[in-house]
């Protein structure tokens, strides 16, 4: 467990990019591709491997050096300025948006957006609901006016069908 | 002058009320620590390419300008940089607050970051068309070694090192081969997502890197309140005959104004390098350069000290638009995001950008200098409240920028798909800042692909399916000289100056 703690931040982007590397290199074996791009592929595709590799060995000898040093966050007022359950807050973020974005056709963007601010109010432990509230209203509103009324974007109206222009 | 310039002058004229805006957004943006200025302008990438070209541009550069000026605000007034550019204003500016020289020190702020913004106005409008001249003789061999020039500078300057720097650049290549084969139409990458079938959702993956990411990093953190609620401020230093004084001492230092602005304006034109390590360099050089008796005051409130920051943060904004507008190449998070808007409109982007756009181009360029008048005005009314904004609770911010990341991502094509993708790559971004990979020299790679790999056919294929072209011009050898001495020339450098060092030493 404590193998997987201290590398799997280390490995995470090297192992995505011989994923997405080897994936591309096995791809060219498999269509119909011209010389030129299998070549470009490989001129790309075998100097990353190769320095991903260096990367990874670099870090692999000295974990500690591998990461940015978490600065330590200052102590507000409720003392909630903690870098403790930094990894929880931000997998809930990513998890909120993740949801919003599953739902957000089926909601409709303003129930979806009000609903995600205050979701993401909540994993960020902004404690005052009041202002929560006031802001998620605030924002769905900010949603509207801005990118629908003002820039004419397309969102999904979801269940408001009465919206739908 | 070209008659492109009178075009651009008359094109600037009728938008320019767009300048003062930006300033003020930038000035905003800039006081709030944590918030860059490359992170909202990705925040704002809907509203800048629903704008006309010229408008989202200009409003584009001049956040850029404002954020650089507001970010010495907090750092005056809080000891807190707005950004890692503002870090160095700090040094000497948060000693003179104590001295209860506030007022003068921002008024030296606001005046070096105006010299700062009109030197680097005055050098990107003499270098980029000349350069652009010269660029125009590259053909698309040349083209590929200046984009590989450019990714191995931002990775030799990379925190992280040059593997990673250089992995992460060539990864943003790789990726950005995801669709359809701009030569000869095959799909690649796609994992039979018809959503992928074009390209990759380049907007959505700028704003995931630029802008979520940053997100990211605020809620790790855990930042609530910078200063405590109740803290005392230091509002009553604020004076305006104290700031117009602080004005009048930023002329007798012209050497640091000179020397802080050159350095900004060639760091500034390095890709990847930015304010941060501009300032840091020109605050040494100002060390080295001072007389011994006012070395002693260097980080307790020497004016050449705050000069020297602040000149060089603004003179970097000039020397950034140089290689974006001759030859497509953005060298910062803020450059890419301009890039994209061009490339939106259908703008050229490289050499002949001048040639075809040229009234635009020469347009953002004269709005510099505007930029610069509306940094003395609006700086000077900010200085008395801006700093505040750096007492926001930060948490708040949280679901603010996140729902204008999530509508960037969705802007483009409309599609729930490009808003995952942003997602991703925010995490992606998070991660690799985290374990310090260079998110701008992916983002390069992503956003230059496209035009590398189109560039490296027509090459390939010129020189009869042989690498022959990419070697055989003189153009093509030099800058494969200069690339390679990206590698070789800093430790030839560190070795030569370590031996000087030893021979001094035994002497």
């Amino acid at each position: 467990m404590q193998f997987l703690k201290t590398y799997s931040g280390i490995l995470l982007v090297p192992m995505l990019a011989l994923a997405y590397g080897a994936h591309a290199l096995w791809e060219l074996t498999t269509g119909p591709f011209q010389n030129a791009t299998i070549i470009y592929t490989y001129v790309i595709g075998v100097p990353m491997l190769i320095l991903g590799a260096i990367a990874v060995a670099g870090d692999l000898r000295n974990p500690a050096k591998a990461r940015v040093s978490q600065e330590t966050a200052a102590s507000g007022d409720d003392g909630e300025g903690s870098v403790k359950g930094g990894g929880r807050r931000v997998a809930l973020v990513v998890l909120c948006s993740l949801v919003l974005i599953s739902v957000l056709s089926w909601v409709g963007y303003l129930i979806g957006f009000f609903l995600f601010v205050l979701a993401v109010m909540w994993a960020v432990q902004l404690k005052n609901w009041v202002a929560s509230v006031i802001i998620a209203v605030i924002m769905a509103a900010v949603v509207h006016f801005i990118f629908v009324l003002v820039l004419g974007q397309d969102l999904p109206v979801g269940i408001l069908t009465f919206m739908a222009r | 002058m070209p008659d492109a310039f009178f075009e651009g002058f008359q094109l600037f004229l009728s938008n320019f009320w767009i300048v003062p805006l930006g300033v003020l957004i930038g000035m905003f943006v800039g006081a709030m620590p944590g918030l860059t200025s490359s992170g909202t302008l990705a925040m704002l990438l809907p509203v800048l390419l629903v704008l006309k070209p010229e408008l989202g541009l200009l409003l584009g550069v001049s956040i850029y300008s404002g954020a650089e000026m507001g970010n010495s605000f907090p750092s005056v007034m809080l000891n807190i940089p707005g950004t890692a550019g503002g870090a160095v204003t700090a040094f000497d500016g948060f000693p003179l607050m104590k001295q209860g020289k506030a007022a003068w020190a921002l008024g030296i702020c606001i005046m070096a970051s105006v010299i700062g913004a009109l030197i680097g106005a005055m050098a990107s409008l003499g270098l980029s068309p000349q350069i652009a001249v010269v660029a125009l003789a590259f053909g698309p061999a040349e083209i590929c070694i200046v984009i590989l020039f450019g990714l191995a500078v931002i990775a030799q300057l990379s925190a992280g090192g040059l593997a990673k720097g250089l992995f992460a650049g060539l990864f943003g290549l790789l990726l950005a081969t995801t669709g359809t084969d701009p030569t000869f139409g095959t799909q690649r990458g796609t994992f039979g997502v018809v959503y992928l079938y074009d390209q990759l959702p380049v907007i959505a993956v700028l704003v995931g890197l630029l802008g979520f990411s940053e997100v990211l990093i605020y809620v790790e953190k855990g930042l609530s309140r910078l200063l405590k609620p109740g803290a005392e401020l230091p509002s009553h230093q604020i004076g305006l005959a104290g700031i117009i004084s602080g004005m009048k001492e930023t002329f007798k230092y012209p050497m640091e104004l000179l020397r802080g602005g050159a350095i900004g304006v060639g760091i500034g034109a390095m890709p990847g390098a930015g304010a941060s390590v501009a300032t840091f360099v020109s605050y040494q050089q100002a060390l080295a350069f001072a007389k011994p008796e006012r070395k002693a005051l260097f980080g307790k409130g020497a004016p050449e000290g705050l000069i020297a920051a602040d000149v060089t943060n603004n003179a970097v904004v000039g020397g950034a638009l140089v290689p974006l507008l001759t030859l497509g190449i953005p060298g910062s998070g803020s450059m890419a995001v301009l890039l994209v808007v061009m490339t939106y409109h259908g703008m050229y982007v490289g050499p002949r950008l001048f040639q075809f756009s040229g009234d635009i181009a020469y347009a953002v360029l004269i709005s510099q200098f505007f930029a610069a008048g509306f940094i003395l005005v609006i700086g000077t009314v900010l200085a008395f409240f801006a700093y505040r904004v750096a007492l926001l609770n930060l948490k708040m911010m949280v679901p603010i920028i996140s729902v204008f990341c999530l509508m960037g991502g969705f802007a483009r094509n409309n599609f729930l798909f490009d808003m995952a993708v942003m997602v991703v790559f925010g995490c992606l971004g998070f991660i690799m800042k985290r374990y310090q990979y260079p998110v701008v020299a992916m983002l390069l790679g992503v956003i230059l692909g496209r035009l590398f790999e189109r560039e490296f056919m027509r090459a390939w294929r010129i020189g009869l399916d042989t690498p022959e072209l990419f070697f055989s011009s003189a153009i093509a050898q030099i800058l494969w000289g200069l690339f390679i001495f990206t590698f070789v020339g800093p430790p030839m450098i560190r070795f030569i100056r370590r031996k000087l060092k030893s021979r001094s030493a035994a002497e």
